[in-house]
């Protein structure tokens, strides 16, 4: 019996510095809401439409910072081990998930009153929805998947294989022909070309998504961790069961 | 372009609509979580009684 199994099970306390984080998470994004939708000037071609790219582009960006450190901690469980790389990992993809979905369903409230359709199978949109399946495949290798090391190795991989598909998302609307605005802000030198009083709404409300995304790692890592717990105390108790059985026959 | 003679709702409207989606999975999926976690302490508190 390890030293885990042993210890009884007392009922966690949540930190108190976590609702904190919560609170200034819930005020900062009812300033980056004031910011977005009162203090943002109207854009010439889109007017009021404006204010929904703030709520598009920032959890979009934040879905690719997701998809990244889920490769990554996959990457550190690949080479070092270690069972809270795996929590880490999952627990991003998981984040990874819940914001392509925000980011499609985001994105097509974007493009119906702009460029006047739902959807398009242009690169860009179909490489962000082959992202949201194959984050979801994620999810459904993990439930076949028993062994725990196993387990983490394999969705490792699969973490990787979707990193992939982040920057053929981001170029795509340069190397293809897409219905998707071309890119605002240049991460290879070239420049922005969004006016700084859209910019600074923007990045505000990035950084807002951030801070949500890192609260929300947190409670799924919390849950992670007692999953974790229940797997390993459910395992020793099939072994005592099985270890229970065979002494039985030999007597 | 928004063409404001043919669209059935105001551009407003559709900024709502989008902030509010934002917020209702914010919401939604905090709520989940903490329902899971919850769930999860109960069912290790049960099993290993």
């Amino acid at each position: 019996m390890n030293s885990t199994s042993k210890q009884t099970f007392s009922r966690p306390t949540r930190p108190l510095w976590l609702n904190l984080f919560a609170l200034l998470n819930l005020i900062l994004f009812g300033v980056g809401m004031y910011l977005g939708l009162v203090r943002s000037p109207v854009d010439v071609t889109q007017g009021d439409l404006i204010r929904i790219m703030y709520a598009h582009v920032s959890v979009a960006w934040i879905c690719f910072l997701a998809v990244f450190l889920c490769a990554i901690f996959g990457a550190i469980f690949l080479w070092r081990s270690g069972k809270i790389n795996d929590i880490l990992a999952v627990a991003s993809a998981e984040m990874a998930l819940f914001f392509s979905g925000l980011t499609l369903i985001g994105g097509m409230t974007y493009s119906k009153p702009t460029l006047n359709t739902w959807w398009t199978w242009d690169a860009k949109l179909t490489a962000t929805a082959l992202m949201f399946f194959l984050l979801v495949g994620y999810f459904i290798v993990r439930g076949l998947i028993d062994d725990p090391v196993r387990r983490g190795r394999v969705s490792a991989v699969i973490g990787l294989i979707i990193l992939a598909d982040v920057p053929i998302i981001y170029f795509a609307s340069e190397w293809w022909r897409t219905l998707h605005p071309a890119k605002s802000i240049n991460l290879d030198g070239s420049g922005v070309t969004m006016q700084p009083e859209f910019l600074q709404v923007l990045l505000f409300n990035v950084v807002v998504a951030a801070l949500i995304y890192i609260y929300m790692m947190i409670e799924r890592v919390r849950i992670g961790r007692l999953e974790a717990r229940q797997e390993e105390w459910l395992e020793h108790k099939r072994q005592n069961q099985q270890n229970q059985k065979s002494e039985a026959i030999h007597v | 372009m928004f063409n404001s003679l043919t669209a059935n709702w105001s551009q407003w409207h559709w900024v709502w609509f989008a902030w509010g989606q934002l917020i209702l999975a914010y919401i939604g999926y905090i709520l989940y979580l903490n329902w899971r976690y919850r769930r999860l302490v109960s069912q290790i508190e049960e099993d290993e009684r």
